[in-house]
């Protein structure tokens, strides 16, 4: 559903995304792990067409996001880690401009943000502008427009950060549902507890470059070789790259 | 005092990072490059513009040295007033509504420190390009008249900037008595009294000082037109600074020094009262004042306001309901729509512009060109024309430069949705443009409404005022989008950004270009009404050469605006 293909991205001479090559199957919940700063965000924000590598190809469901970039968005759902919204519209208004943008009709996305309302807890709030939100209310608002016209993929940008508990399960609640539904999850996150809850598969990237890939089973079987834990193994992950690299 | 210091430290090390990054890096330092370059020709070419203005007035025209200084002294009225209005909105983002404010006002500093701070950065906002564009205009002014050499630091340093600064003062005077008015009387009363004072201002000064009664007057005088007429003058005109000014500058060219010095040393000593009374009361007040203004952010009295204004534009622009228009079309006009109207900087600002054209427009109606001579009939057409353009220039640099940037941080939803960003680029523009464009014929309309402009002008100029719209709406388009950054919502920080002020220099080079190519066939026409011929060859050639290039600018306005967006996010 999603394959990066030699994908490069510099800025200057700093390489952020170095020649990475990655595949993501059809109804698949992936973890793009990495410490801050690997170039995770860099990553998605090629995936959703907001960067342009500098070198590479990025498919989505078969559509070029460079060549064919509309119908590549069209399948995308994309929240970013600081969902800014539009702030002189209210939530709901924010919805429906949402919704607008994948040519939605006004019936169809009545009904679907009637649904996301309820699903995501938005309450009374949606009335409300937006520059009035919490963070975690900006997130949930963030997920209910990018989940409007269904998507095939769902990109996520860390999900979590500095959500309070009750947004960050009603966020769990809502990835676990749609993977369930069978669309393609491509989330990237630094919380390991995250990944180990929600992914079926893990990539990590480090400077740029992965430096883990794995599916669940063989996560299983390593993190029993260290404490049962994945942070354990991440770190010991992350330690021997960096001792690779000094020699 | 030590706090003060620290700050200006950081802000000093800010500042120097900043440049340090464009020194480094080949595609900003291009930018500043380029830049210098055009802010350098504009001062050479702001030179040039007044030598040939004070060289065509006094030499040509013959209007006398008293009568110049008056025009001057309108000119300043107006440049005063402009200041501090605009001042009174950079203030209000700069010293209340501001980040790092937010970010000082929890760590233990005095509020005083603070106010003068923030007033320190709100009043030099906009002043190296005035200081730019007034510098270059008095060196013209001072060669013309062949001044002595101590001219030119008295111009500049002691009339010139205490007047700018007074002027920004004066602004932010007025505007902390707003706020503290608004918290009082309610937002909507507070607009109405600022928008009520501004336009009684103009109006009660330009009645007053009627430029036409005053020419009849001293034109009795003939030809001894450079004496000193200031008995005509209205007895309260001096106690305005652009009187001080002016008259600083008449009594220079007489040779009459200490009178100079001593409405220089008025200029100086109001703009230091002034300066004291703002720190003394923006210590008293600037918490206070703060704290009214973050209630008036929040207590939804800005969207009742709105709502007042626009009773039906909620109905008509509600997301749920149905219009003509379908899609991603219906949903970025709505959003274009509230997010323009929901600003209250945006509307107020709209709204003032909007006031004062009405204005203008009822004054122009009344204007008729009463001499018999082609060429001054020429002089006071091009001159009402150009006013024209430059307010058409001042709409489109305030409403359209900002355009793309003002996306800001929310710009990543329109980015990774499937829209083609030449639709995108056309709904925000185009908007604008027709609203610009209402505006520009309703003042062409009003200013060509005298019996003595041949219907001939009217209708080239009907045809010409679009072409200047397009390619003004679209010049500011294009430098709005070539220099989008994405960083900053605020529109009016967006509208006097450097990148602004490049705009704004070219607004007015394309300006002078339309003097320079109108000239020939206005006169053409004057003249041949004079022996009753049509002459009107030229003016299509003209109008031709003014739609291509509003085309031309158009296409690399687009071409600049996909750029923009196509950059990474």
């Amino acid at each position: 559903m999603i394959k990066l293909q030699n994908l490069t991205k510099k800025f200057g001479d700093f390489t952020a995304v170095d020649n990475i090559n990655l595949e993501i199957k059809s109804g698949e919940f992936f973890g793009f792990l990495g410490p801050n700063g690997a170039g995770k965000t860099t990553t998605i924000k090629m995936i959703t067409g907001l960067y342009t590598p500098t070198s590479g190809k990025i498919f989505v469901d078969g559509f070029d996001i460079q060549q064919a970039p509309v119908q590549a968005k069209l399948r995308i759902g994309y929240v970013p880690d600081e969902p800014f919204l539009y702030d002189k519209l209210t939530g709901i208004e924010y919805l429906y401009f949402s919704g607008g943008l994948y040519n939605l009709d006004k019936k169809t996305l009545t009904e679907r943000i009637n649904q996301m309302i309820e699903l995501l807890e938005l309450d009374d709030w949606i009335y409300k502008l937006t520059e009035e939100f919490s963070r975690g209310m900006r997130q949930r608002i963030a997920i209910a427009s990018a989940l409007l016209h269904k998507p095939k993929v769902i990109v996520i940008d860390e999900p979590i950060v500095g959500l309070d508990p009750l947004s960050a399960s009603v966020v769990k609640k809502i990835l676990r549902q749609k993977a369930e539904e069978g669309a393609t999850i491509f989330m990237s996150t630094h919380l390991l507890s995250i990944a180990e809850e929600l992914c079926d598969r893990i990539a990590i990237i480090k400077n740029g470059k992965i430096i883990f890939e794995s599916d669940v089973q063989l996560i299983k079987e390593l993190k029993d070789s260290h404490d049962g834990k994945l942070e354990s193994l991440f770190i010991e992950l992350i330690k021997e790259e960096k001792r690779e690299n000094e020699i | 005092m030590k706090q003060i210091i620290q700050i200006l430290r950081y802000k000093l090390q800010v500042f120097i990072n900043y440049n340090k990054n464009i020194v480094f890096n080949k595609k900003n330092l291009f930018r500043s490059f380029l830049a210098s370059i055009i802010f350098i020709a504009f001062g050479i070419g702001a030179y040039i513009f007044t030598y040939n203005v004070l060289h065509f007035v006094l030499d040509e025209i013959k209007i006398g040295t008293f009568l110049l200084h008056r025009f001057i002294s309108i000119f300043l009225f107006v440049f005063f007033l402009s200041i501090s209005a605009g001042n009174i909105v950079v203030a209000y983002s700069i010293i209340f509504r501001n980040e790092e404010v937010y970010h000082l006002i929890t760590r233990p500093i005095e509020f005083d420190k603070l106010f003068i701070l923030r007033m320190i950065e709100s009043i030099f906002y906009s002043s190296p390009t005035f200081l730019l564009i007034g510098s270059s205009v008095l060196i013209g002014y001072g060669i013309y008249f062949k001044l002595e050499w101590f001219y030119f630091p008295f111009a500049i340093l002691f009339l010139f900037i205490p007047f700018v600064f007074l002027a920004a003062i004066v602004g932010v005077l007025f505007l902390i008595l707003l706020i503290q008015l608004a918290g009082k009387i309610g937002l909507r009363w507070t607009i109405a009294g600022v928008v009520i004072f501004y336009v009684s201002s103009l109006i009660g000064f330009f009645r007053s000082v009627n430029p036409k009664n005053l020419v009849n007057e001293v034109m009795k005088y003939y030809p001894h037109l450079d004496f000193n007429f200031s008995f005509l003058d209205p007895s309260y005109l001096i106690f305005l600074p652009n009187h001080w000014f002016a008259e600083a500058l008449f009594y220079f060219t007489k040779s009459d020094y200490s009178i100079s010095f001593q409405f220089g040393l008025l200029i100086n000593l109001i703009f230091l009262a002034l300066l004291i009374l703002s720190v003394l009361i923006g210590s008293k007040l600037f918490y206070k004042t703060f704290s009214i203004s973050l209630d008036l952010k929040s207590n939804k009295e800005i969207r009742k306001t709105y709502k007042k204004v626009f009773p039906s534009s909620e109905k008509i622009f509600d997301f749920r309901k149905n219009s003509i228009f379908k899609g991603q079309i219906e949903v970025l006009l709505k959003k274009e729509f509230h997010q323009f109207f929901r600003e209250p900087s945006q509307w107020i600002h709209l709204g003032v512009i909007t006031f004062l054209i009405l204005i203008f427009v009822l004054s122009i109606a009344r204007v008729d060109l009463i001499t018999t001579l082609p060429f001054l009939k020429t002089v006071t057409y091009l001159s009402v024309f150009i006013f024209n353009s430059f307010l058409i220039s001042s709409i489109t640099l305030r409403f359209v430069y900002p355009l793309i940037s003002i996306e800001a941080f929310s710009f990543w939803k329109i980015k990774s949705a499937p829209i083609d960003f030449e639709k995108f680029l056309k709904i925000k523009f185009i908007p604008y443009f027709l609203f610009t464009l209402v505006v520009a014929e309703i003042l062409n309309l009003f200013s060509h409404s005298s019996a003595s402009i041949p219907p001939i002008l009217k209708f080239f100029s009907s045809l010409n005022i679009f072409s200047v719209t397009l390619t003004l709406s679209s010049l500011n388009f294009l430098f709005g989008s070539y220099f989008a950054t994405f960083n900053e919502k605020n529109p009016v920080k967006i509208a006097s950004s450097q990148g602004a002020t490049i705009a704004f220099l070219f607004n007015m080079i394309y300006l002078v270009f339309l003097v320079i190519i109108l000239f020939n066939p206005v006169n053409a026409v004057f003249s041949g009404t004079l022996v009753g011929k049509l002459i009107q060859k030229e003016f299509v050639a003209t109008s031709s050469l003014l739609f291509v290039i509003g085309m031309i600018t158009f296409y690399f306005s687009f071409r600049s605006g996909i750029k923009a967006v196509m950059r990474d996010y």
